[in-house]
């Protein structure tokens, strides 16, 4: 037992001053026929249950101060303060300190407020479990290592925030995990210099390699099946404690396309709604773009009957076909973003005003064209079924520039940014990994590969 | 084996490009002289030297064009001959954009201004250019990967079209035994020049291991006699000569029934629009590449140095584009066929060179 | 630095917009052309036919306008027009274009050399000639017709009837036969028949240049029976004193150009039909063997008829049916084979051997 030594530096004393206007600190002195303790904690972050039955009735049933001081270090969860920096952060950490006879002991008696696993809310799926991470690390950890019983996940623990002192931890399948995107996350976990870390969204703003970027480079996912699956394929997760979601990493374009209930369905159908979602994602691009181009540049593309519609159901409308899309989408935005917001209760209300007003009353006044609301329509609704809400937003935004472009070149314009973008994509890297390709030929090689393995 | 596919994404890229770079043009201008055997042996000599390139550079693994001539001569004889070459590339993506812009002008916005479809073009290029090798080849995989279905689309619709006239095609065919013609040859081997990208695109795939190489001679074959053919098809032997584009003409005569769009042009506008940006991207890629080896690498890797250098080679680049936009249709015509033979004996003159290094190295370990 | 420059593109992006930026409101799609000589000898008077889109689509209301003009070109004319106009003349729309019959049996070639230059004008542009005036024939709506001259679009392109009786033309195929060496275009030949009707059942046979024989109703339908595969008609077949009719449910043709054992050129063609009988105009039961024999009577009927066409055409001097590339198409000497050719063509004989199997009498015996 080392904690003889450091009694002159650790006491009581020197606790009790550092911890000074701490109003919620309780020290109780504890006499029985054997012997004296001392024990000191921070009331708030302390379950007094624990305390009650693993301190303080203990102490009493041992006759023995010694026996009982073996029974508090050898208790699993105790540790002894080396140092004074040590000390306190134990205590902080929700630690009570026993004091036998000068010993200092240092019980863990977290008291940790969090809700019961509860259903997950932003990635629903019809078919699944449906249970969603916690706010606590242990517990995730359990729903975690519940599906994923294998000797080779491996987890890697630190604390990160020199204030917020966040347990954050690295999951990993050691045998089909790259290793160079893992130590380039150790050190880049490593070298961060941060005083509070809350969310997980947090973690991944300080983690990314490039500042100026439109594509999230890592998934941020409350679905403990998602993680599980991703773990599988090698990739890396990071919990956070405090936080109910988990960072996945490294990702590519793809990933943010899949949904878990594409497993459970049919094989058939899972590809079916992998297209749509797909096609979703180009139609909410490039639909209003496109609407833009063929009205104000190339209406020779579109066939004639479809053109004079186009041309009729603007007939009213007194401005150019962009700043018509960009009312539409901007008004549609804002529907969007209000009943996020709004509390569930008066949730429809907004969806109702918007929709009777933007659908009906807007092409009635000859404002917009009827085309235009189906267009809107079309694209918002396209919009949300990217499964994953932080590749939804990018592609939200991306819209914009496209129309930009179709305003500034009509059809040249839209192709010209396809070309573009698509190049960025290609040339992003997620830690090291490429973003975006055809995935599919590599498989389709080594698959090939392995059929032929005799050579 | 997944490396080795961008090697044939190249080729294909180039091949496919070919429609652009006035290759229809020069082999209708020899339809009844020889165009067919021209073909023929450029298939025959494109497919020699794509073996003969690819085989030379599997004996450098992992480098580039310049890193394998510093192996054998000094550095007062590469400069030029890296300039050379640089212009080349530079002329290839040249070519493609003012011919590109000029159809663009033609056929889908009469009315924009070309300065802002240039600029339009070259924005992208410009941004495009400068990323590295790999994304390139990647990006290149999506684009054909985008384009390539829709140009399979065009050209069954083209050949089901029960107005096609192949009583036309077999008229030509006759003229069949005639010499070849040499400007024709030259001009059709532009669509075996793919593998050249190679030069520089070898420190990218150092792991590059060929089968089947004679796929690539079966495929430029099959892209030739479509390019010849199919037009002959729809415009007849004699008055094929007088488009100016004939393929988009082609497309342009083709309609889709059953869809919201029905002109066949756009879509085969939109593939080629796709293929021809991409193929500028990586040609001055690759010329930018060359010209940047000239400069001592800076010792700081993040140098601004760099980077100013890469923006002042592609700046170059667009300042001659720009310039030539002043050509009308003719010179621009001209400088294309001129273009084809002197990247034909550019190719040549690359080929030899790699022979004569190898023989270094071969001498130095033998 | 970057957000700055990025800033700085995006605002010139937004300014560049509007130069050449013309919403489809402010065009007014031209649908369809017609040119006829003008009254000046030289002249063209250009008419074009304008759609108006309509703002409520449930009301179905056609609303087109007529522009016409006489100018020595066609491209001063359609300038002048623009000005008759408050929005953009846009030919990209344009579908059908109809040369007056009057110009037509001048020179048509002008005409087409326009159409297929200009850079607006697709080449999958119908052609066709107009009787007695292309003015006419572009004037009529028919009470069908929801979008200005969707009905010629429809009936010429083929998407819309399948007449037997119609061959459409594009600008594609106008252009390849005028130039080709061994073939002769053709044109259909659209009849204005009032105002809310036209009657598109004739084809004209040009030379190199202009009409030179306009085929009958009956002629026209042989020769795309000819041309075409699966062609949709009926024909009369005529066993004893029953007169039958019976549908073409699938038909093929093709020739052979041949040396007859008398050493004479002679082209063979073979026509087979699978069809269902459609009309009887007796009251007997439809048997095995007369379904034989009303397929011989047809088959006979046929032989004849397609036979006079092919004299006919043959005596004209044109090659519409492109066998003279045909024939070059089979021959390797080519510095020669066109000069035989027009040697061979003036004797040339025909075989007809018609194969028609009526298949089925129909719902009833």
């Amino acid at each position: 037992m080392p904690a003889q030594q450091i009694v002159e530096e650790v006491s009581v004393q020197w606790i009790k001053e550092q911890l000074d206007h701490f109003a919620d600190l309780e020290e109780r002195m504890l006499t029985a026929p054997s012997g004296k303790a001392g024990l000191l904690y921070i009331k708030s972050i302390t379950d007094p249950q624990i305390i009650n039955r693993s301190i303080i009735a203990p102490f009493y049933e041992i006759d023995n101060t010694q026996v009982y001081s073996d029974y508090l270090s050898s208790y699993p969860g105790s540790e002894e303060g080396k140092t004074g920096q040590h000390a306190l952060e134990l205590m902080l950490g929700g630690y009570a300190c026993v004091h036998i006879e000068g010993k200092l002991c240092f019980f863990d008696a977290l008291k940790a407020e969090t809700r019961s696993v509860s259903e997950n809310m932003t990635e629903s799926v019809t078919q699944g479990p449906s249970d969603a991470l916690t706010e606590n690390l242990a517990v995730n950890l359990n729903l975690i290592r519940r599906r994923y019983q294998s000797t080779e996940l491996k987890m890697e623990s630190m604390l990160i925030g020199n204030i917020s002192r966040t347990k954050v931890a690295i999951l990993y399948d050691d045998s089909r995990v790259n290793h160079q995107v893992l130590d380039e996350l150790r050190e880049r976990l490593g070298t961060l210099r941060i005083d509070i870390l809350q969310a997980s969204g947090e973690l991944e703003k300080y983690i990314r390699s490039d500042k100026l970027r439109i594509f999230p480079k890592t998934i941020v996912t409350e679905r403990p099946d998602r993680v599980v699956f991703n773990l599988a394929e090698g990739k890396i997760a990071v919990m956070l404690d405090t936080t109910g979601y988990a960072i996945l990493l490294p990702v590519i374009f793809n990933d943010f396309f899949v949904a878990m209930d594409d497993k459970i369905q049919l094989p058939f159908v899972g590809r079916f709604l992998k297209l749509l979602r797909i096609t979703g994602v180009a139609m909410t691009l490039w639909l209003p773009a496109l609407y833009v181009a063929f009205t104000s540049y190339n209406p020779e593309i579109v066939r004639v009957q479809i053109a004079l519609l186009i041309a009729g159901s603007r007939a009213t409308v007194p401005y150019p076909s962009f700043v018509e899309v960009l009312i539409m989408l901007v008004m549609m935005e804002f529907l969007t973003e209000a009943s996020l917001r709004l509390p569930r209760a008066i949730g429809p209300t907004a969806t109702t005003v918007g929709g009777l007003i933007l659908g009906q009353a807007a092409t009635a006044a000859g404002l917009v064209g009827n085309i235009m609301i189906i267009l809107v329509s079309v694209v918002a609704i396209s919009n949300f079924m990217i499964p994953l809400n932080m590749m939804s937003f990018s592609i939200r935004v991306l819209k914009y520039l496209f129309i930009i472009a179709a305003a500034a070149l009509g059809l040249v314009g839209v192709v010209v940014c396809l070309v573009g973008f698509t190049m960025y994509l290609c040339s992003q890297r997620s830690f090291g990994q490429p973003y975006f390709k055809m995935f599919f030929l590599d498989s389709l090689g080594n698959s090939g590969k392995q059929k032929g393995g005799g050579r | 084996m997944t490396q080795n596919r961008y090697f044939y994404w190249l080729f294909i890229m180039n091949s496919l490009i070919n429609i652009i770079n006035f290759v229809p043009r020069e082999l209708m201008d020899t339809r009844f002289k020889g165009a067919q055997t021209s073909i023929l042996a450029a298939v025959v000599l494109g497919t020699a030297f794509v073996y003969l390139f690819t085989a030379l550079m599997a004996k450098f693994p992992g480098k580039g064009i310049q890193e394998i001539l510093d192996t054998a001569f000094s550095r007062v004889f590469i400069i030029p001959l890296m300039v050379i070459f640089a212009a080349l590339w530079c002329a290839a993506g040249l070519i493609t954009i003012l011919s590109f812009i000029d159809i663009t002008l033609r056929f889908i916005s009469p009315d924009t201004g070309p300065y802002l479809v240039v600029l339009g073009f070259l924005v992208v290029v410009f941004f495009c250019a400068r990323m590295d090798s790999l994304s390139l080849l990647y990006g290149l995989e999506v684009m054909l990967g985008i384009s390539v279905p829709l140009i399979l689309y065009t050209l069954f619709k083209a050949v089901t079209n029960p107005d096609f006239s192949w009583d036309a095609v077999l008229q030509i065919i006759t003229y069949f035994p005639h010499a070849p013609d040499v400007k024709s040859m030259a001009a059709a081997t532009f669509s075996f020049s793919g593998y050249i990208n190679m030069a520089v695109f070898n420190r990218v795939l150092p792991k590059l291991r060929l089968k089947h190489r004679w796929i690539l001679g079966v495929q430029g074959l099959a892209v030739l006699l479509l390019t010849f053919y199919v037009p002959i098809g729809y415009f007849g032997t004699v008055a094929v000569e007088r488009h100016v584009y004939t393929w988009f003409s082609t497309a342009d005569s083709i309609g889709i029934n059953t869809f919201i769009i029905e002109r066949m042009l756009f879509i085969f506008y939109f593939a080629y629009l796709n293929l021809s940006l991409t193929s500028v991207i990586i040609h001055w890629h690759v010329g930018k590449e060359l010209l940047t080896g000239l400069f001592p690498s800076p010792k700081n890797p993040k140098s601004k140095a760099k980077v100013w250098r890469e923006l002042a080679i592609l700046g170059l680049f667009s300042a001659v584009t720009l310039i030539l936009m002043r050509l009308d249709q003719y010179q621009l015509n001209a400088l294309g066929i001129w273009f084809l033979l002197a990247r034909w004996l550019g190719e040549l003159l690359l080929i030899m060179l790699l022979f004569y290094c190898y023989t270094v190295l071969r001498r130095r370990n033998p | 630095m970057r957000r700055l420059l990025l800033g700085i593109g995006l605002l010139l992006l937004c300014l560049t917009t509007g130069c050449e930026y013309k919403d489809i409101d402010r065009r007014i799609f031209v649908v369809a052309i017609g040119i006829d000589p003008g009254e000046k000898a030289g002249n063209f008077k250009v008419s074009l036919k304008l759609a108006i889109p309509q703002g409520d689509v449930t009301k179905i209301d056609e609303k087109m306008q007529i522009l016409t003009e006489e100018s020595s070109s066609i491209s001063e004319a359609l300038r002048r027009m623009k000005s008759k106009v408050e929005k953009e003349l846009d030919y990209v729309h344009c579908k059908s274009l109809i040369v007056g019959e009057k110009l037509a049996a001048e020179d048509i070639r002008h005409v087409l050399d326009w159409a297929v230059r200009r850079r607006d004008i697709q080449l999958i542009l119908n052609f066709a000639v107009g009787r007695p005036e292309a003015l006419q024939v572009i004037e009529v709506k028919p009470p069908s017709e929801r979008i200005p001259s969707n009905s010629l679009i429809m009936a010429m392109s083929g998407q819309g009837t399948e007449s037997p009786f119609i061959a459409s033309v594009y600008a594609y195929q106008l252009m390849r036969d005028i130039y080709e060496n061994g073939k002769n275009p053709i044109l259909p030949v659209i009849e204005a028949q009032g105002k809310e009707q036209f009657l598109i059942n004739k084809i004209a046979l040009l030379d190199k240049q202009k009409i030179r024989l306009v085929l009958s109703a009956n002629e026209t339908r042989l020769f795309n029976l000819l041309t075409r595969s699966n062609l949709r008609t009926n024909f009369p077949a005529t066993v004893d004193d029953g007169k039958y009719q019976y549908y073409t449910e699938s038909s093929s043709s093709s020739y052979r150009i041949i040396t007859t054992k008398e050493g004479e050129p002679a082209i063979r063609y073979k026509i087979k039909i699978k069809g269902i009988l459609e009309e009887s105009s007796t009251q007997e039961i439809v048997t095995h063997s007369l379904l034989r024999q009303i397929s011989d009577a047809g088959a006979e009927a046929l032989n004849q008829e397609v036979g006079a066409l092919l004299y006919k055409v043959r005596d004209s001097g044109l090659d519409p049916f492109g066998w003279g590339i045909h024939y070059g198409a089979r021959h390797w000497n080519n510095s020669t084979e066109m000069r035989d050719w027009e040697r061979l063509y003036p004797r040339l004989k025909f075989q007809v051997e018609a194969d028609v199997g009526v298949k089925y009498s129909g719902m009833i015996r």
